[in-house]
């Protein structure tokens, strides 16, 4: 395998790993209870941050 | 605040620590033996900081360039992540940018802290939970780059080192056997994954093994709460 083969499957390793940790937080992101929070039309909608319920 | 989080933490990460120091060096001295450099271990347990993986992923590339069956693999041997993200999202709520790292750092032994541990009333949650998974990754990550630095200094017949991956899986189902009374779910696995051997073969038994275990749960839960409900 060369080094770019081997970047590019730890990189599918660390994706998979990633999404297992990130997938509950982007499925419930307002921790499983009910949310209210005012949509926001501007670019902040799309932020990670608040897509996992940081803010 | 940090100072006084970090203090409260740390007892609890020592433990872990010893653990995670020797299988981390063992982990760098198996990538070493394999002809990896030290940057290897260093980073790939940096960023893919799942122990179990990490030794599979010293296969995955000693073997043919799949990244599609690679992430598959990661997809289905780190599961348990997604149940414990599930027990995490009211713990993790209100922690502000921590809650990013928390999640990408969070392993078996930090979410067993975090999860237990109640830190005192003067300590600020979000930053001890911080704290012991900050800890947790670097005694995980030291190991591992020790481990490939001895790999380069010490020097002997390392024939069978990667017995250490079976020899940790084999100590793992052990230890669930111990802790539970009910071992439907171990012979399950154990039974689909000898009936997937027979049937695909050593070199490519385990995704449909890891398959056929996830529908087994899943009819089983299904039954469980069918007869429940009867039972009402």
């Amino acid at each position: 395998m060369t080094t770019v083969q081997s970047v590019v499957t730890i990189l599918a390793v660390v994706a998979g790993t990633i999404l297992t940790r990130f997938l509950p937080f982007l499925i419930f992101p307002g921790g499983g209870g009910r949310t209210h929070r005012t949509i926001s039309l501007g670019w902040e909608r799309f932020c990670p941050m608040r897509l996992l319920g940081c803010w | 605040m940090k100072r006084k989080a970090f203090q409260a933490a740390f007892p609890h990460t020592i433990p872990i620590a010893v653990g995670f120091l020797f299988l981390g060096m063992s982990y760098g001295f198996l990538m070493r033996s394999k002809g990896f450099s030290v940057f290897y271990p260093m980073l790939i347990s940096f960023f893919i900081f799942a122990g179990s993986m990490e030794f599979v992923t010293v296969d995955l590339l000693l073997s043919a360039f799949h990244p599609g069956h690679a992430f598959f693999l990661a997809l289905m041997v780190n599961a348990r992540h997604l149940f414990y993200g599930i027990s995490m999202l009211g713990k993790y709520k209100n922690v502000g940018w921590k809650k990013l790292y928390l999640i990408y750092g969070m392993c078996d032994e930090s979410f067993t802290v975090n999860c237990s541990v109640t830190p005192p009333p003067e300590v600020d949650r979000g930053w001890f939970m911080f704290f012991v998974t900050l800890l947790n990754q670097a005694y995980w990550v030291g190991g591992a780059t020790l481990g490939a630095l001895l790999g380069y200094v010490v020097r002997f017949d390392t024939k069978g080192i990667e017995f250490v991956m079976t020899a940790l899986f084999v100590v793992m189902f052990l230890n669930q056997w111990e802790e539970t009374k009910n071992h439907r779910s171990a012979l399950t696995g154990l039974g689909c994954s000898i009936l997937c051997l027979m049937v695909f073969g050593s070199g490519r038994f385990i995704l449909p093994a890891m398959a056929l275990i996830i529908l087994c749960f899943f009819i089983g839960k299904k039954k469980e709460v069918g007869e429940k409900e009867r039972g009402l």
